[in-house]
């Protein structure tokens, strides 16, 4: 495993010279290629670039872009802004989690589906609105989310 | 520095340029409320109880970071200032549990402190260690709070209690930081970070890991620097308030730093490092946590012992003296043999090795220094200052792992580095010390004179050229450079470092409190006092002691532990390195602690430590530093130069009555022996010393033939794990948790090649025996060498001489 991220992370890092400073575009281009941040990785590239594990840590928990947690293939967001709210919003997502057996911000068993909240996407016109990785899908029901759900969870790789 | 004049709450000030307003402030006893601020941090600026008003300047400032300009007008105390600082103090507590900071009652409850359930778990600091250290409790006093209106906001952290030393509450912490940033700018470590935001802030490890599973070095630096109890120490925890706070020294290694004792009823608390020592309130694991350890052992020797049918009894000290007296009578003359220890002061070396000589006729002194050291290689140098305020413009690290053998070392080298100075680290382990140094070559063990003597010019490198040519153009460029080295090149052939350069300077740094007195007071059997051979020295001795002195060489700690049975008397005072249980005659053992030695002891004597007596030490510096008794000895415990000199009264010989240390030390001194050293105290800054040079140093087996195909090369690193007879790692549990004697290290190539894993139990092959080890694998390891702490009986086997090889070619079959 560890040789395998040595193989992802040697390209980033050469990209960037080497360069200390580049630290938040490596773990960027790091996260792009495996969704998430291993503790493996940050640990090796904390070798690499002689920075402490601890200040890399610091970084990635910092920002709200960076995933600590593993990450599903597929992402699902469901809008909780005030429109998709009034909208029956917390129906839409109670709905998803009992599907998919997982809270918001949690990710499958089988790596397929990650699940979040955000609170607003400026899509007011089609609340309730579930985002699936880049597709929006406007006036959610129940019933499309039961849909939606057994679409992805059916999708072959 | 230019002098410039302020303004604080209208009292005019005169301070200099390039200080903080709080500098200022403080400098004429102002008090400003602070929790961040640490006088050798870098400000921060965080906890923001420090701000102050400026005239012309928007906002408040935050006094810590604001830099004083001339014909600055400052306020710290407006009641606009006051209510902004409590309702700042008051956010700041709704996440520190408080009752015991703003109760009421909490004036009268002082008194029943005992008890740590008087307030709820939540609201109360249940774990904290209450040791009189809470600056917090002093900034709640000083604002005056009596009342929180806001919610508490317990975040409910568990308490951390599995690693060894300290203990972490992270719900006391304020966030000030001030841990972090120790860890971080001071130890370069960087274990402890800040993670999270906003609400969720929180210090800690990274990933949740252990500090056991981090490069923390357990130096107790974040615990020292935590301004509440939310780092505190395990082992006081419970103590209490300490009644009296002492400045000494700590000879646990030959730095000598300078340590505040804390004392309880006579007891050790502990020992936290002094802010006005050269270390600047930095030790190590040893200093900071192991010295109460050592002195408060149950195991500690606390009444003399007589071995009566085979069995120890406990006898009156009198008693046992006029027995040892009456018993050494009949064994005078070089059969006679005194092992002292390197980690005893001037003055019971000196004693000891007198008592020897004159009392006994006997050459045979020696201590466990001799197996590592000759004491030629140390009167080498020729340092005229202390290094710690010289200004060296370059620094070579060769031959020892600063970072493991000396840590305050290596962080005079880190802020050396940031002041811009050049430090180049030749090494074969690579560390996080060595990968902030300018230069790092990683050469393989064994190749450290070789290095030495190719940088020097001697010889030719033929590896390393770039960097053997940086390291040359620096010592030319920069001029007055410091050689640091260590264990790795005594082990090896040096007979050139007297030819040095005249720009560079040279640090030894050995194994052992005051291994430099032990040589330079003659506690070897072929040199008296102040490196005489022994024909001068039976010359100048027999004159000043007005006695008759023995002028053969005597038997050394290596003959003797290599063959004890033709001993008459075997007088064990230190270290003694067990190849067979020793079986003289007769066996005195004088120490500190009961162990399997003392056991076969036909006679025991209590000894003090450090803490409890008097006496000077020299340390790698050369600086002769004094050391002061801190508690009582425990028990009977006496002196070590006492309890030679009464036996030697009871032998009817002159020449012993000494009443205190400090007459050894006149006598010492009188007789020359330290008129190249200079006398300092714990916070001189200059000094002079002038080390005697000379031309040839014998040399111990070489070390560097080659490896073939199936076998390693074995390298034992020194290990400093211990005080006299008191081997730290085998009597300290916490401390077994961070250094493991049994491991092995290897690269993960070579692991993979014999097909073994992290924790593999092997059996490690040498000619001379097998010894069994656990496989550590780790990439800083080179290849094709393995890495362990030193199994001295095989060693000793091993060797031919002293001092004693520490590479040894070996086969690593799976166990």
């Amino acid at each position: 495993m560890a040789s395998n991220y040595l193989n992802i992370i040697e390209p980033i890092i050469k990209k960037y010279d080497g360069k200390k400073e580049a630290i938040i575009s490596i773990l960027q281009d790091v996260q792009t290629q495996l969704r998430w941040l291993p503790g493996d990785v940050l640990a090796l590239i904390s070798k690499k670039l002689k920075i402490p594990l601890s200040s890399l840590y610091s970084i990635a928990t910092f920002y709200k872009s960076f995933y600590l947690k593993p990450r599903g293939e597929n992402l699902v967001t469901v809008c909780l802004g005030t429109a998709c709210h009034v909208r029956g919003a917390s129906l839409i997502l109670d709905e998803l989690e009992r599907k998919l057996k997982i809270k918001s911000g949690e990710t499958t068993q089988d790596h397929k589906i990650t699940l979040e909240c955000v609170n607003c996407v400026g899509a007011c016109a089609l609340g309730p609105i579930v985002i699936v990785n880049d597709d929006y899908y406007g006036q959610m029901t129940k019933v499309k989310v039961d849909k939606l759900v057994d679409h992805l969870l059916g999708k072959k790789e | 520095m230019k002098k410039i004049k302020i303004k604080i709450n209208g009292q005019e000030i005169i301070t200099e340029k390039g200080k903080t307003v709080l500098e200022a402030a403080q400098q004429v006893g102002i008090y400003i409320p602070t929790l961040c601020y640490y006088s050798s941090l870098k400000p921060h600026g965080g906890c923001r109880l420090c701000l102050v008003q400026i005239k012309e300047m928007k906002g408040f400032p935050v006094a810590c970071a604001t830099p004083v300009e001339e014909g600055m007008e400052i306020i710290t105390d407006s009641e606009e200032i006051k209510s902004l600082r409590k309702e700042i103090l008051k956010l700041l507590l709704t996440e520190h549990p408080s009752a015991c900071l703003i109760c009421a009652e909490r004036k009268s409850c002082q008194a029943y402190q005992k008890c740590i359930r008087k307030t709820g778990i939540t609201t109360g600091c249940r774990f904290c260690p209450r040791d009189g250290q809470c600056q917090l409790q002093k900034v709640v006093e000083e604002i005056g709070l009596d009342e929180i209106e806001l919610p508490s906001n317990y975040r409910f952290f568990p308490i951390e209690e599995e690693d060894p030393f300290f203990g972490r509450d992270y719900n006391l912490c304020v966030l000030c930081e001030r841990c972090v940033r120790v860890c971080h700018d001071i130890r370069g470590a960087g274990v402890l970070s800040v993670y999270f935001r906003g609400s969720e802030v929180r210090v800690g490890t990274p990933l949740g890991l252990s500090h056991l599973e981090t490069n923390c070095q357990f130096c107790g630096a974040c615990v020292d620097v935590c301004p509440t109890g939310a780092l505190y120490e395990k082992q006081s925890q419970w103590l209490g308030v300490p009644q009296k706070s002492e400045e000494s020294i700590c000879v646990l290694c030959g730095l000598g730093c300078a340590m505040d004792y804390k004392v309880k009823e006579e007891k050790l608390v502990n020992s936290i490092p002094s802010a006005k020592g050269f270390n600047e309130g930095q030790a190590c694991v040893k200093g900071r946590f192991l010295i109460p350890y050592i002195v408060n052992n149950r195991k500690r020797i606390v009444e003399a012992y007589l071995k009566i049918d085979g069995k120890h009894k406990p006898v009156n000290l009198n008693e046992a003296l006029d027995y040892v007296a009456q018993k050494l009578s009949q064994k005078r003359g070089q059969n006679f043999c005194l092992i002292l220890s390197p980690y005893l002061s001037n003055e019971d070396l000196y004693i000891g090795q007198k008592f020897a000589r004159k009392v006994m006729r006997s050459n045979s002194i020696d201590t466990i220094s001799s197996l590592f050291y000759h004491p030629f290689q140390l009167i080498e140098g020729k340092r005229e200052e202390n290094i710690f305020h010289k200004d060296y413009e370059f620094f070579i690290v060769l031959g020892l792992s600063p970072l493991e053998m000396s840590p305050v070392l290596s962080i005079f080298l880190r802020k050396k580095m940031k002041e811009g100075k050049k430090v180049a680290v030749v090494s074969p382990i690579n560390s996080f010390f060595s990968d902030e140094a300018d230069i790092f070559v990683p050469i393989k063990p064994g190749q450290e004179n070789e290095f030495l003597s190719s940088i020097l010019g001697y010889s030719d490198f033929s590896q390393f050229k770039k960097e053997t040519r940086e390291i040359r153009d620096l010592i030319n460029s920069k001029g007055r450079t410091l050689l640091i080295y260590g264990n790795e090149i005594f082990q090896n052939k040096f007979d050139k470092l007297t030819d040095l350069p005249k720009e560079i300077d040279l640090l030894p740094v050995t194994l052992g409190g005051n291994t430099y007195g032990a040589f330079l007071l003659g506690c070897h059997p072929e040199i008296y006092p102040g490196f005489l051979d022994l024909e001068e020295g039976v010359k100048k001795f027999s004159y000043l002691w007005n006695s008759e002195l023995p002028s053969l060489p005597g038997q050394g700690i290596f003959k003797v532990a290599k063959n004890s049975e033709k001993i008459g008397a075997l007088y064990l005072c230190g270290e003694f390195p067990e190849l067979h249980p020793p079986r003289a005659e007769f066996i005195i053992y004088q120490g500190i602690i009961h162990t399997p030695i003392s056991a076969i002891a036909d006679v025991i004597l209590p000894a003090t430590t450090f803490i409890e007596t008097e006496g000077t030490y020299i340390n790698l510096d050369g600086i002769i530093q004094k050391g002061i008794s801190v508690t009582k000895p425990k028990g009977e415990a006496k002196p070590d130069w006492w309890i030679f000199s009464e036996i030697a009264k009871r032998m009817g010989e002159e020449g012993f009555d000494y009443q205190s240390p400090s007459d050894i030390f006149k006598e010492i001194k009188e007789a020359g022996l330290l008129s190249f050293l200079k006398i300092g105290n714990l916070n001189s800054k200059t000094k002079k010393t002038k080390f005697a040079s000379i031309e040839s140093i014998p040399t111990s087996a070489q070390s560097s033939s080659p490896i073939d195909e199936n076998s390693f090369r074995l390298v034992f690193r020194p290990f400093h794990w211990s005080y006299r007879d008191f081997f730290l790692v085998d009597e300290i549990r916490e401390l077994r948790r961070i250094i493991k004697p049994d491991n092995i290290y290897l690269n993960p190539n070579d692991a993979a090649k014999l097909g073994l894993s992290n924790g593999s139990q092997v059996n490690v092959l040498t000619q001379n025996g097998v010894i069994q080890r656990k496989t550590i694998i780790n990439d800083n390891i080179p290849e094709g060498f393995v890495y362990s702490f030193p199994d001295l009986p095989l060693l000793l086997s091993a060797s031919l001489s002293s001092p004693i090889e520490f590479i040894l070619n070996v086969q690593i079959k799976r166990g």
